[in-house]
């Protein structure tokens, strides 16, 4: 239950990445004229422009890029205060996307730049998944 | 196109609105409204000159009261008639951005005047707009920031600041060098809001919010308001004695795009820098100080580096090996920045270019640079996905 946490705000450009979230899979943008894969999701390919882009499975597997400690809960709910300190990373995917992701692990402090994770899903409703990464 | 100049500013006492220590209690209204007033005393220019000039409004778009204020109705609270209005909302940068509005009003030919005026009041208290912030923020921190429990700029400062240690070896006492040394700028002026002695120990023992991100390496939120008259240079001139002159700009505006593996640590100014200093007839050892967009220490180290007065990586070097204080080699915020002088919400980056028109017309007392002709001031604003500064300006003021 995540009842006291913000979510998403489900709309046409966004629902399928967090839709594929809910049934465990992580799904990506690709442009399906020049083949770029892009995050967060968009109306347009950012490189060709073209409006044709496809929803692609994404292997899950990625490294850490940066990362931080929360040890401190300002501007979101109170109700992340329970968990902290708890660590958020830019993971960067093998497919060439980063996305912001909690780190699961006993101790945040283990996390370094490089760390090999991969993705497990949390289901929050049916039509809304968030990612969250694992170290390896 | 013609020349433009700044003919006059003021600047309103910073507060954090504690009555209990006797610190005034404003809203952005009252601050907008009493920093014109201000501005026109200190211009010489009546409410019934002003009605007979040709000039427009330019306001940044504040975070108090969590909602919009539309320009026509801050004229219309001012009882103003101005030619053309407009709001920035660049968040960091709408000081420069209005900056460039007013510039290009002016320099056409279309308007004589522009009167910019910065104010916000993130200390006072105003109905929210969301359950858990303040504002409704940006669609991709509600997305895909706030359900994974970020903590909004701090956290994505968080990433850059980690970034550039790792990448560089960048470490905590060259950012404290810059913490400390803003605020012994800070203690000299008298606008500034913090200006207490800021120790190494002080700052390392600073909570950690986001790692590696302490309190010291942030801001400290203020309530207050900044009004700058730009005008050709034929009016400035029958305005001041002293006009401080907008020499050249340009802008960076979401860079590297297309690429969603971008060195998070790269603020990509450098062109625009060369530009700016190639048309005011400048090299960068003309450059007498720089009044850099501080949001966070790292921001300030990483635009050293961008701005190219430091290589690639090495601004903890560079602040290492050379004083940035006011009569050091290269002065860095001379007047104490927004770490120490305050962040009046969106109106913050208006400090950096009150104190560097302060510096040029030689009313910096006891932080002046001594016979400072040109100085570098950027605008920075909105911390993008997987990015750093969406919005990015340098500009280049001088008194010649």
């Amino acid at each position: 239950m995540q009842n006291d946490k913000p979510l998403p705000e489900i709309d046409p450009i966004n629902s399928q990445f967090f839709k594929g979230l809910s049934e465990d899979k992580l799904l990506i943008q690709k442009c399906i004229k020049c083949g770029n894969t892009q995050f967060y999701p968009k109306a347009i390919c950012v490189k060709c422009y073209s409006v044709d882009l496809e929803w692609v499975k994404s292997s899950g597997e990625g490294k850490v890029y940066s990362f931080t400690e929360i040890n401190r809960v300002i501007m979101n709910s109170k109700e992340f205060e329970k968990e902290v300190p708890y660590v958020i990373a830019s993971v960067e995917l093998k497919e060439g996307i980063r996305l912001y992701s909690r780190i699961l692990s006993e101790n945040g402090k283990n996390v370094k730049i490089g760390d090999p994770v991969r993705v497990v899903f949390r289901t929050v409703s049916e039509e809304i998944g968030l990612p969250e990464f694992k170290l390896l | 196109m013609r020349k433009v100049a700044v003919s006059g500013y003021s600047i309103m006492k910073p507060s954090r609105a504690r009555k209990d220590k006797g610190e005034e209690v404003y809203t952005t209204e009252q601050y907008q409204a009493f920093a014109l007033n201000k501005l026109l005393d200190a211009v010489g220019i009546s409410k019934k000159n002003l009605n007979s000039m040709k000039y427009g409004i330019g306001l940044n778009r504040p975070m108090w009261p969590h909602a919009m204020i539309w320009s026509s109705e801050v004229i219309a609270n001012l009882g103003l008639s101005p030619s053309l209005t407009f709001v920035s909302d660049h968040g960091g940068a709408a000081a420069f951005f209005s900056m460039v509005q007013g510039y290009l009003s002016i320099a056409s030919g279309k308007l004589d005047h522009f009167i910019l005026i910065g104010a916000d009041t993130p200390m006072m208290p105003a109905p929210m707009q969301s359950r858990f912030r303040p504002e409704r923020t940006w669609r991709y921190e509600i997305n895909y920031e706030m359900p994974i429990g970020m903590v909004g700029p701090l956290s994505e400062g968080a990433f850059i600041m980690r970034r550039h240690m790792n990448q560089y070896g960048t470490n905590e006492e060259q950012l404290a060098n810059i913490a400390i040394t803003s605020r012994k700028h800070a203690m000299l002026n008298p606008n500034a809001y913090l200006r207490k002695p800021l120790t190494i120990d002080e700052y390392m023992k600073s909570p950690v919010i986001a790692s590696p991100m302490r309190v010291m390496d942030a801001v400290i939120p203020i309530n207050g308001a900044y009004a700058i008259m730009l005008s050709s240079e034929e009016h400035a001139k029958k305005i001041t004695d002293r006009p401080v002159y907008i020499k050249s700009f340009e802008t960076a505006l979401n860079t590297d795009a297309e690429n969603d593996l971008r060195d998070i640590t790269d603020l990509k100014m450098g062109a625009a820098t060369d530009k700016v200093l190639e048309e005011s007839g400048a090299s960068r050892k003309d450059v007498d100080f720089l009044q850099l967009y501080d949001d966070f220490t790292i921001i300030v180290l990483m635009q050293l580096e961008a701005l190219g007065f430091a290589k690639p990586g090495k601004g903890g070097h560079f602040i290492e090996n050379n004083d940035i204080s006011y009569n050091g080699v290269l002065p860095v915020n001379t007047g104490g920045g927004q770490l120490s002088g305050g962040q009046a919400g969106t109106a913050g980056g208006f400090s950096l270019f009150t104190e560097a028109i302060q510096q040029l017309r030689g009313e910096a007392s006891g932080r002046q640079v001594k016979d400072c002709k040109m100085g570098l001031v950027t605008g920075l604003g909105g911390l993008g996905y997987n990015g750093n500064l969406l919005n990015k300006g340098v500009m280049a003021l001088s008194n010649y």
